[in-house]
């Protein structure tokens, strides 16, 4: 991971020494957004291997190991933090850029002090997370972050100019530090005593969670919420014909999925109702993707069951291979009409006013089951190498768009249009439909699991 | 009449192992078993039988048809089972086994509900909820309830208790023995299987066919009580 995120970094650092650098130009996103998010990604992935292992049960071994569990533990944090070490790489590629127009060359311990800082920061956040995790379980702490991340929001204003104003010295102070000659050093200091005190505290925290530890598969009991929830949704016993069958047996489980998230649809709701105004502009968002995830589950099946290899069930059944794409079309067109009705229930908080007319009921459904039945087919059909084909006409579509001078947003804004219209909508609908159909039964039959 | 199955010169080509080429048949009213060591291509080959494999070559003829080149409806004359179900772990047994009655036209419900009650396998519950015995067991009444001519089990008692395998070895016998017009494969490290089992044994290593044992060397070794020392002798004079 190191290697590739060194690999990153000096592709990052040489494209943003290449790019006249604007902040507002659409591919600092690219250049500044992005590896952030995969610099952060970076950061804690330690803690996801932990939460992995947590949940599968793998931490029973370091529990069964024939060491000391604080040993055990200082061990897998020291080592977190040498993973940890692909953050500031990635930081310092990001500021590579950021930094070039600056009217001042920063000094060689600037630099230093903001690689180093960085690592032990993010690896002191890592360790706190891990041991954390080990201890108690981050997954029934759920409630620490969210209140963490929503305090500050429903805080009173008094309050919190109070808390920045308090804080703000402390940044001061940092930023004085770094730009004076031997201010670096000094900051480094406390800093790596900090960094070597959280890692014993750390350590001793994920040593006590290693002697506590039990392997618990359900933290949240969602396997005993779901029988209760989904008594009444079984697939029903009784004779059909094979069609009917595969797209009764999506759409079960579908609708099991859903069943299990209206408690997160209902807190959406309440939030947009009575929620702080950030929030409220965000959860009709939230409502919209869990509208999209209902007939999404059909694509999380097939990629779930193409990792397992349990698609060959569907591969060998007596059928032909277009019956058991055709039932995943049914399945897909019924779970949207599920689907829009729960984003009808965003347009009814954040859309316009009166009754929607019953195009505008319709066309949603058939948009958004041409849009999910579409990830479908690509689930299904893609394999390793048509990435190459895809990246060949996107370049080549690309470099048209370029020669032409088109640019991308104006033609998927005048698609999105395009699609307004009932007409080309339903039309757009059946031709993905009817070019899905093979596709997706020629996906099936060249299956084979790796 | 044509074998249940036929292979001619198999080929299954990874980077790192290679399978065959291989050729054998397997007629009606005979039990198989695939024996040899971790990694000799026993599933491999039981994958390619049962067309899972698509980069292969060769020809493998189910009832006398190229699997390949022959109509859907030829699939449902050959069943699969490992150690695992392939079906959504959120499904209960009853439901599984309800849309498996749907999809496969020769599936035979009372025979499904004799073969849950006789292996006790309890319908309601969930598949992720199920024991490993359990599993083997659903995918073993999801491959046979639909009668396929040929069954194809990979190592199908793994992860049975002793109790519940002999009945389970009793039932093969049972469904197997006297009937011409069906034929079982299964692989399998237990010798105790083979013993109780088969007509036929097959032992392959590093993806080639070794050594036949035919029936009499069976039934002779079996008598004499030195099975296991016959196929270790086969497995070794070939070494």
């Amino acid at each position: 991971m190191l290697v590739s995120a060194a690999a990153g970094a000096a592709v990052i650092a040489a494209l943003n020494t290449a790019h006249r650098f604007e902040a507002d130009h659409p591919l600092a996103i690219l250049l500044i957004v992005l590896p952030g998010m995969a610099a952060l990604a970076m950061g804690l992935h330690p803690m996801a291997t932990l939460a992995g292992d947590r949940l599968s049960g793998r931490l029973a071994l370091e529990r069964a190991l024939p060491l000391p569990w604080h040993v055990t533990a200082a061990a897998r944090l020291a080592g977190a933090a040498v993973r940890t070490l692909a953050t500031p790489l990635i930081l310092v590629a990001v500021l590579v850029g950021v930094m070039r127009h600056a009217d001042f060359a920063p000094p060689w311990a600037v630099g230093l002090t903001i690689i180093a800082g960085a690592w032990m920061v993010v690896s002191m956040l890592c360790w706190l997370l891990m041991a954390a995790n080990a201890r108690w379980s981050l997954i029934r702490l759920w409630w620490v972050p969210t209140t963490l991340w929503l305090a500050p929001q429903w805080m009173p204003d008094a309050w919190f100019d109070r808390a920045m104003q308090a804080l703000r010295p402390i940044g001061q102070w940092i930023v004085a530090e770094a730009a004076s000659a031997r201010g670096p050093f000094r900051l480094l200091l406390p800093l790596a005593i900090a960094f070597l005190v959280t890692w014993v505290a750390a350590a001793f925290l994920y040593a006590s969670g290693l002697r506590r530890y039990v392997h618990d598969p359900d933290p949240l009991g969602l396997i005993g919420k779901r029988d209760r929830v989904t008594a009444a949704l079984e697939y029903p016993p009784g004779r059909r014909s094979a069609l009917p069958a595969l797209a009764l047996l999506d759409i079960r489980l579908g609708v099991e999925l859903l069943a299990k998230r209206w408690i997160i649809l209902a807190a959406l709701v309440v939030v947009t109702i009575v929620g702080p105004a950030e929030l409220r502009k965000m959860a009709p968002l939230y409502i919209r993707i869990l509208g999209v995830m209902v007939p999404g589950a059909v694509v999380a099946g097939i990629i779930t069951s193409r990792q397992s290899g349990a698609i060959a069930l569907l591969q060998h059944l007596p059928h032909p291979h277009w019956v058991v794409a055709t039932g995943k079309l049914a399945a897909v067109l019924v779970l949207s009409v599920l689907g829009v009705g729960v984003v009808s229930v965003a347009r009814l908080l954040d859309g316009p006013a009166g009754v929607p007319s019953g195009v505008e009921l319709v066309r949603p459904i058939v948009v958004m089951a041409g849009l999910v039945w579409v990830t479908a087919v690509f689930a299904m059909w893609w394999r390793r190498r048509h990435l190459y084909w895809l990246l060949a006409i996107v370049l080549a579509v690309g470099g048209g768009m370029t020669a032409f001078g088109i640019t991308a947003a104006p033609v998927i804004i005048g698609t999105m249009e395009l699609l307004r219209s009932p007409l080309a909508a339903f039309f757009a609908f059946a031709m993905v439909a009817l070019a899905g159909i093979p596709l997706f039964a020629h996906g099936l039959a060249r299956y084979s699991k790796s | 009449m044509p074998p249940i199955l036929t292979v001619d010169a198999l080929e299954v080509r990874f980077p790192a192992f290679h399978l065959g080429p291989l050729s054998f048949s397997i007629h009606g009213g005979e039990t198989v078993a695939l024996l040899g060591a971790n990694a000799a291509g026993k599933t491999t080959l039981l994958r390619a039988v049962t067309d899972r494999l698509h980069d292969r070559t060769g020809t493998i003829a189910l009832a006398g048809r190229d699997i390949r080149t022959a109509p859907p409806a030829w699939r449902a004359r050959i069943g699969f089972a490992s150690e695992a179900p392939l079906a959504d772990p959120a499904l209960r047994v009853r439901e599984w086994l309800a849309f498996l009655a749907d999809v496969y036209p020769t599936w035979n419900r009372t025979e499904a509900a004799a073969l849950v009650e006789r292996l006790g396998v309890d319908p309601s519950l969930r598949i992720s909820a199920l024991s490993r015995g359990s599993q083997v067991k659903v995918a073993f009444i999801a491959a046979e309830a639909y009668r396929p001519d040929l069954l194809v089990l990979d190592e199908p008692t793994n992860g049975l208790d002793p109790v519940v395998r002999m009945d389970f070895l009793a039932l093969l016998r049972e469904r197997f023995n006297n009937a011409p017009d069906r034929a079982l494969l299964f692989s399998s490290h237990l010798l105790e299987d083979v013993e109780a089992l088969c007509d036929r044994a097959l032992l392959i290593r590093d993806g080639q066919l070794l050594h036949e044992l035919s029936g009499t060397q069976l039934s002779e070794a079996r008598a004499e009580g030195r099975l296991t020392s016959v196929v270790a002798d086969a497995l070794r004079s070939t070494a």
